[in-house]
């Protein structure tokens, strides 16, 4: 294999699969990319036999071949190499890089031991556009689970049903078993659609990445057990997390008994201010709410206590609980709204955030015990 | 076609081959054997002649109360025992052979030769039993005790011998069982040798504590200290000799257990001794130990296996309990740390020996017989120098009391060596060395400080104390879950539902022996609620108390705090900081270890120090 290409073009493609190679891998393949050359250009494929990202990018192409090299090394030296064009030419085993006057000889190994690329067929694409599931993902991953060992709360539910064609409605559920965050976006549908997919945390990371990247438009679609991400030259499968998701509809009272609103800005810097004394590795908050004032408290027996008063719309019964600051913050950094509704019921039950700018989008908090 | 075989009984001699499988595996499983009938007989003073680690022969020769010569021939027929009379005597028997297939078993595959004479009597009784076969009485000369011989082991069952290692292996498994046995009977004298060579020698010991001693290498014997505890109302009784805390070993290979005068094993007082470590113990290492275990023989069954090496307990948890308390309080109390570089006094200081003082505390004479620990000659000393330390020849088994005559007394110096940490001497702060250690003159000893791992341990010990105080917070779950307990766990767990509420766990009874868990420790919060549930209840009923089990899933959480919050290695440290860290290091329940079991103190006796520098006048 021999190819030449612009050091840019070679740079994004080993920067987009940095994510999905494992630094420690048990496989030493797999720490590998997979660079193959043929008359469409140059692809590049890694995996970690879980999510598979595949891109395409334009390079002038000597001689055809594929040959794998250690990502991480390769992506460290091509982003030392001066701007222009980088040659990689493989030569029994061993790969020579070079660009100008800088000239890298690096061992690889057999191309043939590595995973194929998974080439899934018939699935079922969502029409959602990139705007859409960018924000859908923004405002679900916060509360998605990390390293649980209920591997299904390690990612988003998104689920949607239409009996035909026309408006249907798309939901994208996280939770991590102590809060929980609810999207849903209507979306049109061109024949019957039957969707309850568990993306994984990993696939969620990538796409985030991919579509922060620039404005092309993009495709989600599933299969059974996969989904996949397209966009420009580039494409990503990711397996699904299989098991069931918790019932999280019946968490969402029906009715809440008190409600105040909040200033979204100001509640974020009060909830900041005040979990600078929290108890140590906890973010506990005691929130106690009596007529038209919230007032926060951290206490932190070695350092000592933070109060925050803000002056809220409440007529209710005196109440008041705990909660985690960091499930709040988390939950108001991503709202649209200027303001944001909590509901609740008492002090031990579920405590409701909706967001004012955005009817379609909820969240909710359990309380803590102090 | 032939017939098929017929059924019929097979003989004597073949029976009593077959059970010697069970029994017989080894030479040094016929040591074991001889050496329990020798005890179970009186004797005071047993001598092993070993030859070809045991293959060719094997010869044990005590001064107990000697066969009768009419039961000299009985005595190798199967099942034929003076120990027990009928099946209500097994669950009391106190001896260490009951079962009566020992010598027989013996017979069956060796030349047996059993000489014995009853004290008192005029003349002895020889029998001699070649491959089972052959029991006929002579007399012999009235030597008191009795002799046993085996020779030609396996001689008959070629397919046995086959499977025997070499010489120095099996010999190798002969000096272990002669260990064992001298630790389950301190006060007896054993005397081992190898083709005609001294090979192990243990004098007859005040107690197991010094009978331990005696057993362990002597740089392994001066990092130990004693244990010593005693329930009346539940009659039981530990004594022997454990790991000082910071004392650690990768392997097992240094850990004995005698049950009431029987070397066993046993995991859940294995496990007893591990728990009272706690953080003492790094990851992946092992303290040493020596314990005598006294129970009431009702509460321990040995007849699980043939060679009585594993035991059942009945009352698992009280001797789980009782274990760990002794080991804890000897563990507590220890202040003493040491990383001793003292070298030995030379016999020509002419140290007075406390000859034969039964009463002397044991704890005294182990911390004295501490000083005498080693550095290996010629290892580098923490002073950049070389030590010339001379190790005075010790004859094997020489007795603790010869340890203890070697402990330098020098004039003016206290003669307790083993002074406590935090006891009277105070301490002065000498300085920081390479920003990582502090110095510290305290009475007789300069201790060396690891900056780091103390102030660690101090953080570490006042998180907890407020995790005690105050309470954690419990994050409640957005979906209860619900557990299925085992019945006994249920149960302990129904007694700390409230405790463990305070501490964040929320649980509430289900029906039957099924929990709701509501609401996680917040700290813990990114567990499996179901895991975490599980695990507290393990450690409910290794612990007793909530807060205790709640510390110890914490621990590696507030460990990791510790250490983030605690100074590092070159960080420097003034004067008034470095005299802050000391008096709060005293004040720790344990100084000796970070809460990863790293050490945080070593000491320099001023007996190295002084020896560094041939200054052996006066002080």
């Amino acid at each position: 294999m021999k190819i030449r290409m612009e050091r840019g073009e070679l740079l994004a493609g080993l920067s987009r699969v940095q994510g999905v190679v494992e630094r420690r891998n048990t496989v030493p393949i797999l720490s590998n990319i997979l660079l193959e050359a043929n008359s469409e250009g140059v692809h590049l494929f890694a995996t970690d036999l879980e999510i598979g990202l595949k891109g395409t990018y334009p390079a002038e192409v000597l001689s055809p071949g594929a040959v794998t090299l250690p990502a991480r090394k390769l992506f460290e030296i091509v982003r030392e190499l001066p701007e222009g064009l980088v040659e990689v030419m493989e030569e029994a085993q061993w790969v020579t890089v070079t660009a100008g006057r800088s000239r890298f000889r690096v061992a690889s190994l057999p191309s043939e031991d590595f995973p194929p690329a998974p080439e899934p067929e018939g699935e079922v694409l969502v029409p959602v556009t990139r705007d859409v599931l960018s924000t859908m993902i923004r405002k679900t991953f916060f509360a998605v689970g990390d390293i649980d060992t209920r591997y299904v709360l390690n990612g988003v539910l998104v689920t949607a049903s239409a009996a035909a064609a026309g408006p249907a409605s798309l939901r994208m559920v996280a939770t991590n078993g102590h809060r929980l965050a609810v999207i849903e976006r209507e979306v049109t549908v061109d024949g019957p659609l039957e969707l309850s997919a568990i993306v994984p945390r990993k696939a969620l990371v990538e796409m985030k990445k991919l579509l922060e990247e620039d404005e092309g438009e993009v495709s989600i679609g599933f299969t059974d057990k996969r989904v996949v991400f397209k966009k420009q030259g580039l494409t990503m499968v990711s397996q699904l997390v299989e098991g069931t998701f918790p019932a999280w509809e019946k968490v969402v009272p029906e009715e809440t008994a008190n409600t105040v609103t909040l200033n979204t800005a100001e509640a974020i810097a009060s909830f900041r201010r005040v979990s600078l004394l929290c108890q140590e590795k906890t973010w506990a908050v005691r929130f106690s709410l009596s007529e038209n004032l919230l007032t926060l408290v951290a206490n932190n027996p070695e350092q000592g206590e933070a109060t925050e008063e803000i002056a809220v719309e409440y007529a209710g019964a005196d109440m008041s609980t705990g909660f985690n600051a960091r499930y709040f913050i988390d939950v108001l950094q991503n709202v649209d709204g200027e303001s944001v509704r909590v509901e609740t019921n008492d002090a031990l039950s579920p405590c409701l955030i909706r967001d004012q700018g955005d009817p379609g989008y909820l969240s909710l908090v359990m309380p803590m015990r102090l | 076609m032939t017939d098929a075989p017929r059924i019929r009984l097979l003989p004597d001699p073949l029976v009593d081959q077959i059970a010697a499988g069970e029994v017989v595996e080894r030479p040094a499983s016929v040591v074991k054997e001889l050496l329990e009938n020798a005890l179970d007989a009186g004797a005071r003073r047993i001598t092993i002649e070993v030859e070809h680690g045991g293959k060719r022969r094997i010869r044990i020769t005590d001064d107990g109360s000697g066969i009768h010569p009419e039961d000299l021939a009985l005595a190798v027929t199967r099942h034929a025992t003076s120990k027990i009379r009928q099946l209500s005597d097994l669950s009391a028997a106190r001896t260490l052979g009951f079962r009566g297939e020992a010598l027989p078993s013996i017979g069956s595959v060796s030349q047996l030769t059993i000489t014995s004479t009853r004290a008192g009597a005029a003349e002895g009784a020889s029998v001699t039993v070649s491959g089972g076969i052959g029991a006929e009485t002579r007399p012999a000369p009235p030597t008191p005790g009795t002799t046993v011989e085996v020779r030609d082991l396996f001689y008959n069952t070629p397919a046995r011998a086959k499977f025997l290692k070499a010489d120095t292996t099996e010999w190798g498994h002969v000096a272990e069982t002669v260990t064992e046995t001298a630790l389950g009977a301190p006060g007896v004298t054993f005397v081992l040798t190898h083709n005609g060579k001294p090979g192990r020698r243990f004098d007859a010991a005040d107690d197991f504590a010094a009978r331990a001693a005696q057993v362990c290498a002597d740089e392994v014997a001066a990092q130990l200290i004693p244990v010593s505890a005693h329930d009346p109302e539940r009659g039981m009784r530990l004594t022997g000799l454990i790991a000082r805390p910071g004392f650690t070993r990768s392997g097992r290979d240094t850990q004995r257990l005698i049950v009431n005068g029987r070397p066993v094993k046993n995991s859940t007082i294995g496990h007893a001794v591990y728990a009272a470590y706690e953080t003492a113990l790094p990851g992946g290492r092992h303290p040493v130990f020596l314990l005598s275990l006294t129970l009431d023989p009702a509460q321990v069954d040995v007849n699980v296996h043939p060679t009585k090496r594993e035991i059942r307990l009945s009352q698992g948890g009280q001797v789980h309990h009782f274990v760990r308390g002794a080991v804890r309080d000897a563990l507590g109390g220890f202040r003493g740390n040491t990383l001793r570089l003292t070298r030995m006094a030379s016999p020509a200081d002419g140290l007075p020996t406390a000859p034969g003082n039964p009463s002397a505390d044991w704890a005294e004479r182990v911390r004295q017989a501490a000083v005498r620990s080693v550095t290996p000659p010629g290892a580098a000393s923490p002073m950049g120098g070389t030590t010339t330390a001379r190790e005075p020849v010790m004859p094997f088994g020489a007795s603790m009391q010869a340890a203890t005559g070697a402990a330098p007394t020098l004039p003016g110096m206290p003669t307790q060596t083993g002074a406590a940490f935090a006891e009277n001497a105070p301490a002065r702060v000498v300085g920081q060395v390479q920003r990582t250690f502090v110095l510290v003159e305290q009475g007789d000893r300069l201790r060396v400080i690891d900056q780091h791992t103390a102030h660690e341990r101090i953080l570490f010990e006042r998180l907890l104390a407020r995790l005690n105080d105050q309470g954690l917070p419990g994050q409640r779950l957005l979906v209860p879950l619900d557990v299925e307990l085992p019945a006994a766990d249920a149960a302990r767990l129904a007694e700390h539902v409230d405790e463990l509420a305070r501490l964040g766990l929320e649980v509430e009874p289900f029906g039957g022996d099924a929990f709701l868990i509501r609401a996680v420790p917040e700290p813990l919060a990114g567990r499996d609620p179901r895991a975490l549930l599980v695990d507290i209840v393990d450690e409910l009923s290794a612990r007793g108390s909530g807060a205790e089990a709640m510390q110890s899933l914490l621990h590696r959480l507030l460990a990791t705090v510790a250490c983030h919050a605690a100074v590092k290695a070159g960080d420097p440290l003034s004067t008034p900081q470095m005299e802050r860290l000391i008096a709060d290091l005293e004040q720790v329940d344990n100084p000796h270890t970070c809460p990863h079991g790293r050490a945080v103190t070593a000491v320099l006796e001023r007996d190295t120090l002084k020896s560094l520098f041939d200054r052996n006048w006066g002080a």
